[in-house]
């Protein structure tokens, strides 16, 4: 169907979108103008904040842009990207951003000293530039202030520009869904091919296992965890996968038990060989199609278990994140509408361009419900 | 005699490409028609249409009367009002053409309340069971059980009392028998004879398999590549074929095959004496063994080089069992296994390694056989590079294809993946596959089971002909006595997992001395020598 | 059958000890443990009090020993067989048949087990009312969808089905909220709580003035409600034939509101309060599991019309209704069935989400509160609790589906 395509266009795009805005977030909004030139020669204000996250998602992205379009190898790709990542985190360890950052500063100087040249990012504030120079500026709805103040999207409740944080809030929803269910994959896929190849005592330990922690409901383990452990981005992305990993163990296990039975794998064995040569050339990658499917499903739900946390106050504390924006909707007393839209919209497309990927996967792999058969 | 169907230009064609061409049929009231074509050919397409059972996405056009019908059977609004009642249908694979969560006499009851609405519970009920009895199944039980727990021969059975319930005048058998043993498939093919005589009915029975067509046709019309080429009394095609493809149908018949040179046997490959493979049977609470299935109970077998082994069973017979076994791909409960002279029984899977270049294997399924995301070339290549066979990568490859070649595969067979490749190509480069290791013994199961008669035809004079030059011990696992004629030297009757009968393949088809083995004979059918 | 539930719930006791464990262990991993010291830092004190207030803790809870014992004394504390501790909280002698104890909470200072008889109620009643709605939308949805696959429904349904289940339950509780509950907007329905505070003394059925009003009342809604089954039935509007319990219950819906709008009541009654406070609730706790459900309803379906059974059901001239309802749906049930395992664990943890934004008091606000006050005893039962009510969900739904497969059945 054309819709599909169309469907698939919008998740590949949105995503494509999204990742852009997570790696040149610091060079979207800031608070600190891109270029300054006075007489005696020019700055880059904004850049000497940079820290070597920012160089690492930069050079990311540049790296997945360059290799997209080049037609090279798998492995070559992997290996350009890794060593592009290192010496960029090698030069990214050089990098000394300032400990406080006084966002006003640039603000006051350029009006005091007005400068021949100024370039300011699109959005002109960071996301933790709570405007103090401007007054109180909590709460105000979209364009509120003009033409003083341009705030797109409004501002939150401690008066940071809303674009700027849900901007900065992309880098968190990313990375927390793709590392979150990288873990949560890595830990299923092991204990889930052993209880598959090997059976017996092992698959049925295995299965206890399995089962203790899909009967936990995963929400509260969450919030366990991040009740009691300090709320590190690094630990949350651990704490998200611990949680997701039962269901990838279960499709590895039930793929490894019939590839076991299967007659291209029994011929392997009777052929002589290695262990290793059957299990990773021979079942693995006939067991990737469920799990496939299952990851990107998984990272939409990694998403949403981030946005949870937020929303209920206890996610991560400094970073902006969406779902803490949506917390700040309800937490004022009048409704104010663009605080739940904007950032519920993020999530909202984001988690569906996700599901979108995960659907077309399982119809991309399982070709029967293509043609309608009717009754 | 009155015709019963008639049709005429029936074209069947899917998304423009045309599969069907031009099909003229007539039935006779009584009479039994027979399609036969090789897989590809059509037949079921040309079956399914005739009740209107084919997806939106296949276009069907072209006339079909059926007698007492008024309109063009092929339009649905007439196929809807005739089907179940005038015009019925049965299915290969029984277990999946039932519902399982119905009993079968809820689903034959069905049949009735649609197209006899005038009868009442009771009258319905007794027609079920009558139906029942007809096919020579238990009614009473058979009406309470769900498909399940039946045995394929049950199930088609029951199939047909639904088929014939509300006495059709026409049935329409599409390969009815191909999913059963070969001596139930004798009962059945001799239950729809006698109720077709009873009744009056017509039929339109599908096959691939010239042999069971024979039993029960009395005319044949053949199918290839969606036309018919010929059509004629059963008599008359089967001994005076007239089109070509007829003619190559009738010859690759395993039992009109030229006979194979045989050779003196050599050295003992293979021995095994008292296989027992047991599996536990679980039950209760505490899953507690309460009895044990005794897929292999005390089976001596030997193979030596040269020799043409044939073991022979139908379904539960422990014969897939016996392959894997012999293979160390399944642990037995006790006996023991002489491979090349080597005591293989206790031995840990690891130490079959050194042995295993000298043993091969080939399955039945050839859709299962090869991993569908290797290439055809690294699949045969690793084997050799495992057993280090070839001086080098090149060398390797030059033996690949070689080995391809020698099956009759396209030359850039190794650089593709399976699933480019029809289900008899596979197959083939299953078998090359395990020749490319030049090994003294294959064990092959049930691998020309699943193929058309002339690929089967093929292979097997193939493998002859590698047995007669090379030596090449084959253990053959079938249940086609008429391929076991063909290639045997040795068979052995396995039943219920023990051997009942072994002889010489001459002993064995002139003087038969168990009664299974004779029922097997009895059932095959086959022309005396 | 009867072996395999006993087998089953032979497991429910490891099984939760072993979820009690894990989360147990995450807290005592955690820096600063179960220790009273972290439940006193806090807190605003003089060193002396805080030394007093620590010593209080670790005596009457037994935070100052091992973990490994801390969570051997909980086991035996909430079992019916164990040892009764003495003043001292040493425990001695035989193990006997004794009252389970959830213990006291910190943060409450309240028995556990009365918080969880005040707070399940309210969890359990939101969750009664969004599994039948859950169950009864998707398969209206999915089997409509699935017989005309590639229609115009269908794909219009295919997409919304799929935005709503990616839409976080906070936007669309907040925007529910917003839209229908706020000052600003329509004020159509109350923005949180349970009941209104009148209502708690009101009559439990609506108190009309005249004997007409009474009536209308009652017979309306079943009115409309036949009116719908038999314009269902008949086809003869624009979408076509309906199966009659989903317009009854359409009928149902039309019913009530043109109550509300039209007949006037003096007094609404309790329990109709109680409805029209619910029905934001369930909405956004319900809408999630719909869509998914109903999705899987349609792709099951579909695996079911290309089945061999369903082919042999037409070759035997079954109607295109009872092929549906009598041969497909029957097998649809089974994936269906297993999916309603994992709902009600998602229905726990949404309601953690839906308490939060409509203010109602239940077990899934209880554990925010508990997590963010460190609370062992509370967290540790209501772990217990949810994780009791998981396994018989997966429990119930394995005898469902045991039930309704025969091959299952007669094993």
């Amino acid at each position: 169907m054309s819709s599909h395509r169309w469907l698939l266009r919008f998740a590949f795009g949105w995503l494509a979108l999204l990742a852009t805005i997570a790696a040149w977030a610091p060079l979207l909004a800031n608070s600190f103008p891109l270029l300054v030139c006075y007489e005696e020669g020019c700055q880059f204000p904004a850049f000497r904040l940079f820290s070597a996250v920012d160089l690492l998602w930069l050079t990311g992205w540049g790296v997945a842009v360059l290799l997209w379009r080049v037609r090279w190898l798998w492995t070559i790709r992997v290996v350009v990207a890794c060593v592009a990542l290192l010496v960029a985190a090698g030069i990214g360890s050089q990098l000394e951003p300032p400990a406080l950052v006084v966002h006003e500063s640039w603000r006051t100087h350029l009006t005091a000293q007005p400068a021949q040249r100024v370039l300011w990012a699109p959005i002109p504030y960071g996301p933790r530039d709570y405007l103090r120079d401007f007054g109180s500026t909590a709460l105000e709805p979209p364009l509120a202030a003009a033409p003083q103040r341009w705030h797109w999207l409004g501002t939150d409740d401690q008066g940071a520009d809303l674009a700027a944080r849900l901007i900065h809030a992309s880098r968190i929803a990313l990375s927390i869904g793709l590392i979150a269910t990288g873990v949560a994959l890595a830990i299923g896929v092991v204990v889930g091919a052993t209880m598959g190849y090997f059976a017996g005592w092992v698959d049925l330990i295995g299965m206890r296992l399995v089962e203790i922690f899909e009967a936990i409901p995963t929400l509260f383990l969450l919030l366990t965890f991040v009740a009691f452990f300090e709320r590190s981005l690094p630990l949350m992305m651990v704490i998200i996968g611990l949680t997701s990993w039962p269901g990838y163990a279960r499709y590895t296990r039930a793929e490894f038990l019939r590839l076991r039975r299967i007659e291209f794998v029994q011929g392997a064995i009777a052929a002589g060989l290695p262990l290793t040569s059957i299990l990773f050339r021979h079942m693995l990658p006939n067991a990737v199609a469920p799990l496939a499917v299952a990851a990107a499903f998984g990272v939409a739900s990694a998403i949403l278990a981030e946005s949870t946390l937020s929303f209920l106050g206890l996610g991560l504390v400094d970073e902006p994140s969406w779902g803490q924006a949506l917390n700040q909707a309800v937490k004022a007393a009048a409704f104010n509408w663009w605080l739940a839209l904007f950032p519920g919209l993020a999530i909202l497309l984001t988690v569906l361009a996700y599901n979108l990927l995960g659907e077309a996967l399982r119809d991309a792999l399982d070709p029967r419900y293509r043609e309608g058969v009717g009754v | 005699m009155t015709s019963i169907l008639a049709v005429t230009g029936l074209t069947i064609a899917h998304r423009g490409v045309p599969l069907v061409r031009g099909i003229d049929l007539t039935i006779a009231a009584g009479e039994t028609l027979a399609l036969v074509g090789e897989s590809g050919s059509g037949k079921s397409l040309t079956a399914q249409s005739l009740l209107g059972l084919l997806p939106p996405a296949f276009q069907v056009s072209g006339q079909a009367h059926l007698a007492g019908v008024a309109g063009n059977l092929l339009d649905p609004a007439v196929a809807q009002r005739v089907r179940g009642a005038r015009l019925a249908m049965i299915f290969q694979e029984p277990m999946s053409a039932l519902n399982p969560v119905l009993t079968v006499g809820e689903q034959i009851a069905e049949v009735l309340a649609i197209h006899a609405p005038h009868l009442s519970p009771m009258g319905q009920r007794q027609r079920v069971l009558q139906a029942l009895a007809e096919v020579q199944l238990d009614p009473e039980r058979i009406a309470a059980s769900y498909p399940h727990q039946l045995s394929g021969g049950q199930r088609q059975r029951a199939m047909i009392a639904m088929a014939l319930v509300a006495e059709p005048l026409l049935l329409v058998a599409d390969e009815p028998t191909t999913a059963l043993d070969v001596t139930v498939q004798a009962e059945v093919l001799a239950l729809l004879r006698a109720l077709q005589q009873r009744h009056g009915m017509a039929m339109l029975f599908i096959s691939h398999d010239l042999a069971v067509v024979a039993q029960i046709a009395d005319r044949i019309a053949v199918m290839q590549q969606g036309a018919i080429v010929e059509t004629g009394t059963s008599a008359d095609l089967l001994t005076a074929p007239r089109h070509p493809y007829t003619q190559r149908l009738l010859a690759a018949q395993p039992d009109r095959l030229p006979p194979r040179l045989r050779r003196a046997p050599g050295e003992t490959l293979l021995a095994a004496h008292d296989l027992r493979v047991y599996f536990p049977i679980e039950k209760g609470v505490w899953r507690r063994t309460v009895g044990w299935v005794r897929a292999l109970d005390g089976v001596d077998i030997s193979v030596r080089a040269g020799e043409v082994v044939a073991v022979v069973g139908e379904s539960g017979s422990g014969k897939s069992t016996l392959g894997r076994t012999l293979l160390g791909l399944q642990p037995l409960t006790s006996g023991s296994i002489t491979l090349f002279g080597q005591e293989m029984a206790a031995v840990p899977l690891r130490a079959w390694r050194p042995l295993r270049r000298r043993v091969q294997v080939v399955f039945q399924d050839p859709f299962a056989s090869l991993n569908p995301k290797a290439t055809i070339g690294a699949q045969i290549m690793e084997p050799l590079t495992v057993h280090r066979i070839g001086a080098s990568r090149a060398e390797q490859w030059a033996l690949a294809q070689q080995a391809v070649e020698a099956m009759g595969l396209p030359s850039d067979t190794l650089h593709r993946y399976p699933h480019q490749f029809s289900g008899g190509q596979r197959q083939r480069i299953a078998i090359a596959k395990a020749l490319a290791l030049q090994p003294e013994l294959i064990v092959c199961d049930e691998i020309t089971s699943a193929l058309d008669v002339t690929l089967q035809a093929e292979i097997l004079q193939r493998l002859a002909a590698l047995v007669a030059e090379q030596g090449l011990a084959l253990l053959f696992i079938t249940h086609n006595m008429a391929v076991v004629r063909y290639l045997a030297d040795r068979v052995l009757v396995l039943y219920r997992g023990q051997v009942v009968e072994e002889k010489t393949h001459a002993e064995l088809f002139a003087a038969p001395e168990h009664p299974y083995t004779q029922r097997l004979l009895a059932a095959a059918q086959l022309e005396p020598v | 059958m009867i072996a395999y539930l006993v087998r089953r719930l032979m497991w429910l006791v490891p099984t939760l000890i072993g979820i009690t464990l894990v989360v147990f262990a995450v807290m005592a991993a955690s820096p600063g443990g179960i220790s009273a010291a972290a439940l006193v830092e806090g807190q605003n004190l003089e060193p002396e009090a805080k030394k007093a207030l620590t010593d209080y803790y670790n005596r009457r809870y037994g935070l100052d020993q091992p973990a490994a014992v801390q969570y051997l004394r909980w086991l035996n504390q909430i079992s019916p067989l164990g040892w009764e501790p003495d003043a001292n909280g040493t425990l001695s002698g035989l193990p006997t048949l004794k009252r389970p104890d959830l213990g006291v909470s910190f943060r409450y200072g309240r028995p556990v087990i009365e918080l969880l008889a005040e707070r399940l109620p309210v969890t359990l009643l939101l969750n009664l009312f969004s599994i039948p709605l859950i169950y009864l939308g998707a398969i209206a949805i999915g089997v409509r969808a699935a017989e005309r696959a590639g229609g115009r429904f269908d794909q219009v349904t295919s997409l919304t089905l799929l935005t709503l289940w990616s839409a976080p339950p906070m936007l669309v509780g907040v925007l529910l909220i917003g839209l229908f509950a706020s000052s600003d907007a329509l004020s159509w329905f109350p923005t949180g709580g349970l009941s209104q505070r009148q209502a708690l003394d009101a009559p439990f059925w609506p108190v009309t003035e005249s004997l007409t009003s009474w009536l209308l009342l009652w017979l309306l809604p079943l009115g409309t409600m036949a009116a719908a089954v038999t314009l269902g039935r008949s086809g003869r509007w624009h979408w076509g034939k309906c199966h009659p319990v989903v317009s009854a219950l359409l009928g149902l819906a039309l019913g009530l509101i043109a109550v509300r709008l039209f007949v006037p009541v003096t007094n609404p009654g309790f329990f109709a309060d109680r409805l029209w406070h619910l029905v934001l609730p369930v909405v956004t706790l319900a809408y999630g599991g719909l869509a998914f459900l109903a999705k899987l309803t349609r792709a099951t379906l579909l695996e079911q019309l290309a089945s061999d059974y369903a082919r042999t059901a037409r070759a035997k001239g079954v109607p295109p209704e009872q092929i549906l309802w009598h041969h497909l749906f029957r097998n649809a049930l089974l994936p269906l069935i297993t999916v309603a395992s994992s709902l009600l664990p998602s229905l726990i943890a949404g309601s953690v989400i839906v308490e939060t934004l409509f203010s109602l008091d239940g077990m899934g606000k209880l554990a925010v509160e508990a997590v963010q006050a460190r609370d062992r005893e509370l967290i540790l039962a209501l772990t217990l609790l949810s994780g009791f009510l998981t396994l018989v969900g997966y429990l119930l739904a394995d005898l469902a589906y045991a039930i309704a497969d025969p091959r299952i059945r007669y094993e």
